[in-house]
């Protein structure tokens, strides 16, 4: 029966002890009361089973759409490249993930990215603070942001979207309060940026590292008991509850994983990039919503998974890489980009049966 | 009620396409799920205004033929015809259209609506005939009343004035009393026989035999997918019922032979240790305060009409409910306040809540997954943080074979795709494998078949006999006069009466409740 799992990976959870969930019954009592209780129909099977190869096929067609306009589109250099410029976003989109498992949502990752960027070189540039001592402040600093977010979230019981909407804004003022409104780009340790400019056995350094974050936030989602609590927690949070799960620090524990990890991220921009100028950063906001999408209608289908958030960032940097490549006008990314986060919001609905991701 | 029709179709056979034909037969019908066989070549007729109950053990298929019947699946094979017409049903809204309509187990009400609001729900303009339902149904006087103030029996009743609005011929109930008490059922009752007299058919999905022996005209038992028996309940035993149940699912299963033996109250040694014992709690939730204890040792059954707030008292103990307003809790005789799950489990304390889809099963998630959530942080790989899977399959595959539970690869199967009991079985699963003083149990037995049912009031002896308390809390006076010690009778949150010894029989506690 459907209500066996209504698994919906965007679905807040409800903390209510009413005699029933109001809110999972609110939105099938739109369509039809009667098809609440449902057995899957056939189609739902249909989907699931064909489903998961939708996102591999669409890719595919997408390679060979970008190699039919531009031959060097599936040059080595060329797919290093996209896997390079894929790397960052793919770990703010790793880390979205951990969120969007739990039920919540953060709106502030690129924000908390940004900040990072433009804080650790301020912190080289402007305050003379040795690279090791600028990473450990910076460290702290994310653990602290997203200790904040998660303690509003969870101990304050302050909607997810609000706050976060409102510490983006609050860290993206911080940026050009510690720059100074000014662009920086001498003093940044050199020895640093060479680091993350870096091949190694012919691979760039940041190709190696973010599948490495994958890999940490995979075995804590999937091996661990907090990876556990924290999808018991997305799927059925007064289930949670009534498990014994500890909700509240769970969640918050959820939201520092994720501004600690978008820190990283804003860290090693900082060293790609060579300069920091507030809020040119990582711009990965509709980018990692579109990865985390994307993968939800893979793998582990209709749920957030990990690996499918690597794959769907890859496909969400390949492609402004073969419009450019392509040669349509630079603004053309914007309606992909836009278009892609809402074809993956409907493909993952799509795969996973109407009422299971929404 | 149509005496001749149940008999023609009782019968089977050419001789009913000469009659009437029946208001609905299936036959052949076959529903496979990846390899695995969940209905087989059932064949079934129902005549105008009989009332078939379908009872067999948890998996049997009694829930796959309700669905196929209404719509909500399609069967691999097999022929559905309504009043002789063949029908093929795509779609619930379809199988509605063709006059069938099912009432699943499933609460699926909203609160914050009022009753009128929530009988309306799907329906396009407001029905000529909502009050005549709302009447039919006992809720005439409540339709403005929010449904969330109301019990889950008037909910469940608001499910059925639901399906009533769309004038099925054919009404399908499964496990609608599930967590009735007698009242409750009375009423049900009299609504079921209500419709038959207007040629209203009803399939009746029940474990509860008795209530199968009172309404139903003809009894069709099903086993590992297949029709095995049909019969007519007059001079029909509830032994033979279980018999069928047992017997359908593994005759030659040691189990199967009833050897599960109840040691009688008197003779269970229950010590002096006082494992919980509550004193006036109140909760913001209910008027009366609750005062009671539970030695170690012993089996205490917690029974009262649905609303009289065993499960606001059990919850909040749990610290998951409503808050505690005054009172006192002491846990191995040191004082507790009850405040987070966590904290109570730390305190020896383990309840299995009411209402498994709500409050217990994570969809999404395996078998192995669900039972082993609370306990997940006891099960790692040595000083990592990684967790011993192995181990915990090894643990729950063990624990759900003793219980029973269908089919037998459940392990590692999808949360979903386990019948309504076999998962009650593996939230069974769960709470056991976590060490305890106290095991508080809310409607355990919920949607479970009598062979398991026994096997679980066995488990609750064995905890006690271990030296835990054990409290109970059922709707089913039956079920806990058989197997506990004393039951406490509970009403508007204040423990009313307790029973033991010779005064504990099911009509003075039934007595008690009211
Ligand atoms: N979606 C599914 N995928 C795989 N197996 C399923 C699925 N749905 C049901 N089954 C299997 O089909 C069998 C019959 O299930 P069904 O729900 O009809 O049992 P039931 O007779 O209603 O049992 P209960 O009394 O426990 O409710 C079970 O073995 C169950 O595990
Ligand atoms: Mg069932």
């Amino acid at each position: 029966m459907l209500t066996e799992h209504p698994a919906d990976p965007t679905k807040r959870g409800t903390m209510s002890t009413t005699t029933n969930s109001a809110d999972d019954v609110a939105r099938s009592a739109a369509a039809d009361a009667h098809t609440h209780d449902v057995p899957e129909p056939r189609s739902v099977v249909l989907r699931r089973r064909f489903g998961p190869w939708g996102v591999p096929v669409i890719m595919l067609l997408m390679v060979a759409v970008f190699q039919s306009q531009n031959s060097t589109f599936l040059t080595v250099d060329n797919v290093w490249t996209i896997l390079e410029s894929a790397a960052l976003p793919a770990m703010v989109a790793c880390a979205l993930t951990v969120v969007l498992v739990m039920g919540e949502f953060d709106l502030s990752v690129q924000a908390v990215a940004g900040f990072a960027t433009t804080t650790f070189a301020a912190l080289m540039a402007n305050w003379n603070y040795t690279t090791i001592t600028a990473v450990v402040i910076m460290l702290a600093v994310g653990l602290a942001i997203g200790a904040l977010t998660g303690w509003l979230v969870a101990y304050q019981g302050l909607n997810a979207l609000v706050v976060t909407i409102g510490s983006a804004s609050l860290l993206n003022g911080g940026e050009f309060l510690v720059s100074d409104s000014k662009s920086i780009s001498t003093g940044i340790d050199p020895a640093f940026v060479d680091f993350v400019r870096s091949d190694l056995v012919g691979v760039p350094v940041l190709v190696l590292i973010a599948p490495l974050v994958a890999a940490v936030l995979w075995a804590v989602l999937d091996r661990t008991a907090l990876g556990r609590e924290l999808r018991a927690i997305g799927a059925n949070r007064e289930a949670a509850l009534f498990a014994g799960v500890n909700v509240r620090r769970t969640i918050l524990i959820g939201f520092v994983i994720t501004a600690f990890v978008c820190t990283m991220a804003g860290m090693f921009y900082t060293g790609r990039a060579g300069q920091a100028y507030p809020m040119t950063g990582l711009q990965v906001l509709l980018p990692s919503f579109s990865a985390c999408f994307i993968g939800a209608a893979m793998f582990r289908v209709g749920e957030f998974n990990i690996p499918g958030t690597v794959v769907g960032a890859v496909l969400a940097s390949m492609v402004p890489n073969g419009l450019l490549l392509a040669d349509v006008s630079g603004y053309s990314t914007y309606f992909f980009q836009g278009g892609i986060l809402i074809l993956a919001v409907g493909f993952a609905r799509i795969v996973a049966g109407g009422r299971r991701s929404r | 009620m149509t005496r001749e029709a149940s008999s023609a179709v009782g019968s089977g056979g050419p001789a009913v396409l000469d009659a009437a034909p029946a208001r609905l037969s299936v036959d052949g019908a076959t529903k496979t799920y990846g390899g695995a066989v969940a209905l087989d070549d059932a064949t079934l007729r129902v005549g105008a205004g009989e009332i078939v109950a379908l009872v067999g053990h948890n998996g049997a298929g009694k829930s796959t033929l309700s669905k196929i019947i209404s719509g909500y699946e399609r069967p691999d094979t097999g022929v559905i015809s309504i009043d002789g017409d063949v029908v093929h049903l795509r779609s619930p809204k379809q199988a509605l259209g063709e006059g069938i309509a099912l009432v699943p187990q499933q609460l699926a009400v909203i609160g914050s609506m009022t009753v009128q609001q929530n009988l309306r729900l799907g329906l396009g303009a407001a029905p000529h005939d909502l009050e005549a339902v709302a009447e039919r149904v006992g809720l005439r006087s409540a339709l403005h009343t929010r449904l969330d103030r109301l019990g889950p029996a008037a909910q469940r009743l608001v499910m059925i004035g639901r399906s009533l609005l769309r004038r099925p011929k054919l009404l399908i109930l499964d496990e609608p009393t599930a967590a009735f008490s007698v009242a409750e059922t009375e009423r049900l009752f009299a609504i079921i026989r209500d419709l038959t007299a207007e040629q209203i058919s009803i399939i009746y999905i029940s474990h509860r035999l008795e209530e199968i022996i009172a309404i139903a005209d003809r009894v069709v038992g099903m086993s590992q997918g297949r029709i095995i028996t049909q019969l007519s309940t007059t001079d029909l035993t509830t032994d033979q019922l279980a018999d069928i149940i047992a017997g359908g699912a593994d005759a030659h299963a040691p189990e199967a032979q009833g050897e599960v033996t109840f040691v009688p109250a008197d003779a269970t040694p229950v010590s002096d240790r006082k494992v919980l014992e509550v004193t006036g709690l109140r909760t913001a939730a209910k008027a009366g305060a609750a005062t009671f204890t539970i030695r170690s040792g012993e089996v205490v059954g917690l029974t009262g009409l649905v609303g009289a707030g065993r499960s606001t008292l059990l919850n909040a103990l749990w610290g998951a409910g409503a808050p505690v307003l005054e009172g006192s809790v002491a846990v191995e005789e040191t004082p507790f306040t009850p405040s987070s799950p966590r904290r109570a489990m730390a305190r020896g304390l383990v309840l299995i809540p009411e209402g498994r889809q709500r409050t217990s099963l994570i969809p999404g998630m395996t078998v192995r997954e669900n039972a082993a959530l609370p306990t997940s942080r006891r099960r790692r790989l040595g000083p990592t943080p990684f967790l011993d899977r192995r181990r915990e399959r090894q643990e729950v595959a063990s624990l759900l074979a003793d219980l029973d539970t269908k089919p037998d690869r459940a392990v590692d199967m999808p949360i979903h795709a386990l019948s309504g009991g076999n998962a009650q079985k593996v939230v069974l699963a769960r709470w056991l494998m976590m060490p305890s003083d106290v095991v508080l149990l809310d409607e355990p037995c919920e949607g479970v078949d009598v062979r398991a049912r026994n096997e679980i009031h066995a488990v609750l002896r064995r905890l006690a006999d271990q030296g835990k308390g054990v409290l109970v809390s059922s709707s089913d006076v039956e079920e806990l006069v058989e197997a506990t010690d004393r039951i406490l009778v509970m009403r508007d949150g204040e423990i009313v009466a307790e029973l033991a010894g010779p005064s504990m029989t099911v009509e003075r506690v039934n007595r008690a409740c009211l």
